[in-house]
């Protein structure tokens, strides 16, 4: 384990150095302190309305975290998952003479670190929030945090490192797992229905004996309510159940034979995770799986940069849901909401009922503005500059499909809400419009800050800077539609909104094609 | 010594590799050599105990998963990863003490002299081109000082300068009774160095030669012979 110390100490160390060398870290290091005393700050008006400043409340949310996040940790490590572990681990360290079970804990230590942190946040919270004593509070953060990592810690190794367990039995431990949480779940909508329909039945839930009799997640809460609440009969015999259970699974852990046959998942995951970070460092959002592709032929009618949107189709076309994506789902089931929403309210929002809808559309393409299409990836493509084409042609052709698509989800969004809203045709037409101008703007605004933004500000910055300029045209956009509504008339403001967003997008495109006339700018 | 016995390989349903065995005695150069696809990599990663796999693969004659096997025992992938938060010498000073190597600082320094890295020793692992990290990757094999190395396509990425280095290192390896097999798709770079030769086609091994019994015969003729043209 002494290697494994020192390699984790030297990178800490190193990381600290470098990124202390840099001016953005003390900028976000003001950012996060900021954030966290603003969270902490709001959570005393939040505890005192919801009424939980007392160690009822604290063991209720305590319990809270205890019942969602230990039996999903408990299933991803039956599905050898929830470790991290990188390239260069599997280079070094899975082949030199270090226990498996030791690289495991190696891969929990940042976890570990982290509890330990949260744990002491948690502590500080609950002394001053919840009127729990320090000694308390103290007792409490000591033999959970030692308890429930031993615990976690043997269970990793039990459950990662088996080689005698088949996948079948592994898949059966996950199945019953979901089978208990179903079945509690199931047994807390009955104290719903029967006794109280409130809230508050999450307190009567997990204090109730069945839920503290349920193996490890339930001695937990019973071993959090012991220390926290004081005794009684039935939270002392879970509390000794769980540390029996944590000791002997420690002792089981600790004899089991582990000779790293762990290692292909582990480096499967490697792999994949390496392909996930850098995929992030582009600011890039994706799928957590690989998508099928199917079999399509396509008939290409043009020549030069043509040739791009055809190949684009045909990859589409390849895809189980063709051109439809996340954001597709994302926008039907939000048109789908607006509509439920405007049937209920119609009389409240009928005056401002034509800007629900471009409203919503610039939420939606704010939080998917990470989302990587087929022209993000047409950019960093070599053949794509060497096609003997223009850059103009060559950033429509890279586009085109994607207009196409915000046309689709544009309408999958509208239709549905347009009804219970009351729109006529022309504000229908308009709104699909306004939504395909949201879209496009934000195409070609990412091409431009990958290309000049990213190299002072890096991915974050970048990511900000977009957030800062869209937030800028939708706010120039939606002003402009306002004024135009109030002294002529809605469609109006439409017209008004269409027509800033399209001037816009068409400098942004402007811009933007000066990137595909080589490479240099996105590398 | 390095003994593989009936290796057989499935990545689901899909059969990798098929029964293979074959044996390397100490102080010689295996080659192992195939067309893409053929199972080397697999085998490899079987070897270097990153792979589930059905069989027996022997270090020294110790199973290749115990403790022991790998204390003896270096492998240089196909595509190096360093730690980004190490330097080069970082990265040597970790494989003394994982391999818990002894007065190592002037094998060390003879290392990163040799291999033209002395002057990128203070270089993060994330600074480095793909051939200056494949150069740190060998020089952390062979500061192990093992007794069974493994190199999977080894002079990828290096420079001219560097492939030389690595033949003279080989040859070195070979007269100091290290065993060695090294996998590649670089018929000539292997030409003067290899004692056995394992041809692998479809999982399988389908060919096996020992220097000695080919009376000087091309490289590329007998692979081509055996594979049909297939490199």
């Amino acid at each position: 384990m002494r290697v494994l110390l020192y390699l984790f100490v030297k990178t800490t160390k190193n990381r600290i150095k470098k990124s202390l060398k840099k001016p953005a870290t003390y900028l976000w290091a003001v950012f996060a302190v900021a954030y966290i005393a603003m969270i902490v700050g709001s959570l005393g008006t939040l505890i005192d309305t919801m009424k939980l400043g007392n160690p009822q409340g604290y063991t209720l949310i305590a319990s809270l975290g205890i019942f969602f996040f230990l039996p999903a940790n408990i299933v991803t490590y039956a599905k050898r998952k929830g470790l991290i572990f990188k390239q260069s681990e599997v280079h070094f360290v899975f082949p030199s003479p270090v226990s498996p079970k030791w690289v495991l804990l190696y891969a929990k230590i940042k976890q570990i670190l982290l509890a330990l942190l949260l744990n002491s946040i948690i502590a500080v919270v609950g002394v001053i929030y919840f009127n729990l004593s320090i000694l308390q509070m103290l007792l409490y953060f000591v033999l959970a945090f030692v308890v429930e990592s031993i615990l976690e810690c043997s269970l990793t190794i039990i459950l990662y490192g088996n080689e005698t367990l088949s996948k079948k039995h592994l898949t059966l431990l996950c199945r019953s797992l979901y089978l208990i949480i179903a079945a509690l779940l199931g047994f807390g909508a009955y104290l719903f229905f029967k006794y109280q329909a409130s809230w508050e039945i999450v307190q009567l839930f997990l204090s109730h004996p069945v839920v503290q009799s349920v193996p490890i997640i339930g001695w937990n809460i019973a071993f959090l309510r012991l220390i926290i609440l004081g005794p009684t009969t039935l939270n002392v015999i879970g509390t000794i159940l769980y540390v029996l259970t944590t000791l002997v699974l420690f002792v089981m852990a600790y004899k089991m034979k582990c000779g790293g046959e762990y290692y292909e998942d582990a480096m499967q995951f490697a792999d994949d995770y390496a392909v996930r970070i850098a995929k992030n460092k582009k600011g890039e959002m994706g799928l957590p799986f690989k998508q099928k592709l199917g079999k399509a032929t396509i008939v290409y009618k043009g020549k030069y940069a043509k040739a791009i949107f055809y190949r684009q189709l045909l990859e589409y076309k390849k895809n189980r849901f063709f051109i439809f994506g996340v954001v597709s789902l994302v926008n039907l089931i939000a048109g789908v909401a607006i509509a439920v929403f405007g049937y209920y309210n119609y009389d409240e929002v009928k005056e401002m009922s034509a800007f629900i809808i471009p409203g919503v559309s610039a939420y939606i393409t704010f939080i998917f503005s990470g989302y990587a299409t087929k022209w993000g990836k047409e950019i960093s493509h070599p053949y794509t500059f060497l096609l003997p084409d223009s850059p103009a042609r060559k950033l429509w052709y890279a586009t085109l499909v994607e207009h196409i698509r915000a046309l689709v989800d544009g309408a999958l969004i509208t239709i549905p809400a347009s009804i219970f809203l009351r729109l006529n045709l022309i504000q229908i037409i308009l709104s699909i419009l306004v939504y395909m101008c949201l879209q496009a703007n934000k195409l070609y605004l990412n091409v431009v800050t990958d290309a000049v933004i990213q190299r002072f500000l890096g991915t974050v910055g970048k990511q900000m800077f977009r957030v800062f300029v869209q937030g800028m045209i939708i706010g120039i956009c939606a002003l402009s539609a306002v004024l135009g509504g109030a002294f002529f008339r809605i469609e109006v403001g439409y017209l008004f909104m269409i027509i800033i967003s399209v001037a816009i997008t068409a400098l942004l495109a402007v811009i933007a094609s000066k990137s595909f006339e080589n490479m240099e700018s996105i590398e | 010594m390095l003994e593989i016995k009936n290796l057989t390989k499935k990545y689901g349903k899909m059969l990798a590799v098929e029964d293979v065995s074959f044996t390397i005695p100490d102080g010689q150069v295996g080659i192992l050599l195939g067309p893409n696809g053929a199972g080397k990599s697999t085998i490899i990663k079987s070897i270097a105990g990153l792979l589930k796999f059905q069989g027996t693969v022997l270090i020294q004659q110790i199973p290749s998963r115990e403790i022991d096997a790998k204390k003896i025992f270096a492998y240089v992938p196909e595509m190096p990863a360093m730690f980004e938060a190490l330097t080069v010498r970082e990265h040597l000073e970790y494989i003394c003490k994982a391999y818990d190597v002894s007065d190592s600082e002037h094998y060390m320094e003879e290392l990163l002299e040799r291999f033209e890295l002395t002057d990128k020793q203070d270089k993060l692992g994330n600074e480095l081109s793909k051939g200056m990290m494949q150069k740190v990757s060998i020089c952390c094999a062979l500061m192990i000082k093992p007794k069974v190395i493994l190199f999977d396509e080894p002079m990828v990425g290096l420079d001219p300068k560097a492939i030389k280095e690595l033949k003279e290192t080989i040859q070195e390896l070979k007269n100091n009774n290290i065993t060695v097999l090294v996998s590649t798709h670089m018929l000539d770079m292997v030409k003067d160095l290899w004692d056995i030769m394992f041809i692998m086609n479809k999982g399988k091994i389908v060919g096996e030669y020992l220097k000695k019994d080919t009376n000087d015969k091309d490289i590329d003729d007998i692979f081509f012979e055996i594979t049909g043209g297939e490199a």
